[in-house]
């Protein structure tokens, strides 16, 4: 396979340090490309989440690069934040539903604080609610959902500024197998349709039955990556203690 | 725009009415605290504007019986000019006076009457020379009445001081007041976590999610003022009827000016304070 001049993500030997015991990454670099769907795998705590993280800048790194589509993100002022976020969706494990909202008014919600007119949330929620399957639903509150419901709500919500990047952290993981299936088909037709996806996720019966690229992370280091041969892929990288002077850049 | 306008203003409306409880704590406390400060600071400035224009501890003002012929007024003068530790004297004549009280008051009717007498105003180096020159000038026949008003002022300057604790009081108010808003902000952070925790996942900007919390801690430092200006004007029509009951004249209330410096301070309080604690409180 011919590796891009630019890949749409790279990881360059990222560092991140939560305190002086807790390392999040050690060291992880890799790359995805425009259109890609990748899952994050490992155990709880393996550092899955950081590299979502870092790409939604909820998270700096200590040391190492990270870009986005040409941006680094580590110099990015955090004003710019909300613009960065603009250019994603994010579906987070919990839902992050409002429980006094219905479905249509949960989407419609995000689009108004996105800065989206109520003449844009009129027009498009009812069309991102039939994205998801959603559109015999829009008047039911959460709680009168499935979690697969929900979860489909959260994804629609992640739609609603037509991002070119998709992460989902443990999207399944409050789910049981037949809602899992169901949110992975419908991931599956968004990276269809052009849309990166990054999934975090241990549930790797899915992961399997999905057969994408995997990038297994333990203990802060990429151990496996099915896109790479195995032999360069599966011995866990050296630890590069973090450079002094970058690590200043960590807020 | 409008519609940005109508979202933040509209999460500002939404908070305040969940948080109802805050909002009405918030609210009372700084209405009392502003109400106490701008009593005090209103009735603070009008007394010592009242005590400028007394006598000082060391002058005397001496009212002569009316129609003492001229001889008569020359003879006190020579008497008050011979007095112990007088500095210096002065002669207004009834008419001056008049003159002088008709053109501070233009509205009196032109064919009212002069009910002022001469008078001496009289000075003296020391507050004991001025007692005893007081009191001898009183036993003269021609004077029908001597001011002198060391009492009252010495009573009103210590008013003043115990005005200054009600002020400190009111400061200490507007302080709890302040940190009741900066409390009631970070409640309602809190209670809107998730709606706050969305809007960061959509990418809405710092002013989109910050802006409702600080309209919120505004609205609750105007409705105070509002509030405070409110009382305040009730105190000032109470306590003006219960003066002129005494036959004493009252300055009009300035309740315009008044009121808005009331509401724009609770406006300020409460703007800083949401501004603090939003900005501790949401972060990207």
């Amino acid at each position: 396979m011919t590796e891009p001049a630019t890949p749409y993500i790279a990881f360059e030997d990222v560092h991140v340090r939560y305190t002086e015991l807790v390392h999040g990454l050690r060291g992880v670099s890799l790359t995805v490309d425009s259109g890609e769907f990748a899952f994050f795998v490992g155990p709880t705590g393996a550092g899955k989440s950081t590299l979502i993280k870092l790409l939604t800048r909820e998270v700096k790194h200590d040391s190492g690069r990270v870009v986005l589509n040409g941006q680094d993100l580590g110099r990015m002022r955090s004003r710019d934040i909300p613009a960065l976020r603009r250019q994603m969706g994010i579906v987070p494990q919990d839902f992050a539903l409002l429980p006094r909202k219905k479905v249509w008014e949960n989407v419609a919600y995000a689009m108004r604080a996105a800065g989206h007119t109520r003449k844009e949330v009129r027009a498009k929620v009812p069309e991102l609610l039939e994205r998801v399957n959603l559109a015999h639903r829009l008047d039911a509150y959460p709680h009168e959902l499935s979690g697969g419901e929900q979860q489909r709500v959260a994804i629609a919500r992640a739609l609603i500024n037509e991002a070119p990047l998709l992460l989902a952290d443990e999207p399944t993981g409050n789910l049981d197998p037949d809602h899992s299936w169901e949110i992975m088909e419908l991931l599956q037709t968004l990276n269809a349709k052009g849309t990166t996806v990054l999934v975090a996720s241990h549930d790797m019966v899915v992961v399997e039955r999905m057969d994408r690229r995997t990038v297994r992370i333990e203990e802060g280091l990429v151990v496996f990556d099915s896109h790479v041969p195995v032999s360069s892929s599966a011995a866990p990288q050296p630890t590069v203690e973090p450079d002094p002077e970058e690590s200043e850049i960590h807020e | 725009m409008s519609d940005w306008l109508e979202f933040v203003i509209g999460e500002a409306l939404l908070a305040l009415r969940r948080n109802m409880l805050f909002t009405l704590a918030a609210i009372t406390t700084v209405a009392m605290a502003l109400f106490l400060i701008g009593g005090f600071a209103y009735t603070y400035f009008q007394a010592n504007r009242y005590i400028h224009a007394l006598p000082t501890q060391l002058e005397v003002r001496v009212f002569l019986k009316d129609g003492m012929p001229s001889g008569v007024v020359s003879q006190l003068g020579e008497t008050i000019q011979g007095l112990s530790g007088r500095a210096t004297s002065v002669f207004v004549s009834k008419d001056e006076a008049w003159d002088k009280m008709r053109a501070e008051h233009p509205d009196y009717p032109s064919d009212l009457e002069n009910p002022l007498p001469d008078a001496y105003t009289v000075t003296f180096q020391t507050v004991e020379t001025a007692t005893a020159g007081a009191a001898k000038l009183a036993e003269d026949p021609a004077v029908d009445k001597v001011v002198y008003l060391k009492e009252l002022a010495a009573e009103l300057t210590r008013g003043l001081s115990v005005l200054r604790y009600v002020g400190y009081c009111g400061l200490v108010l507007l302080v709890v007041g302040g940190i009741i808003i900066f409390n009631a902000i970070e409640l309602t952070v809190v209670a809107r976590r998730r709606e706050v925790r969305i809007m960061q996942l959509v990418g809405a900007s710092m002013a989109t999610i910050r802006i409702p919390f600080v309209l919120e801690g505004t609205i609750h430092g105007v409705l105070g003022g509002i509030l405070a200006a409110g009382f305040l004007a009730g105190a000032n029509a109470v306590v003006s009827e219960a003066v002129r009951g005494l036959g004493r004249s009252v300055p009009p209330y300035p309740w315009l000016p008044v009121s808005l410096l009331i509401v724009g301070a609770g406006a300020i309080i409460g703007f800083l304070c949401s501004t603090v604690a939003t900005r501790t409180m949401v972060r990207m």
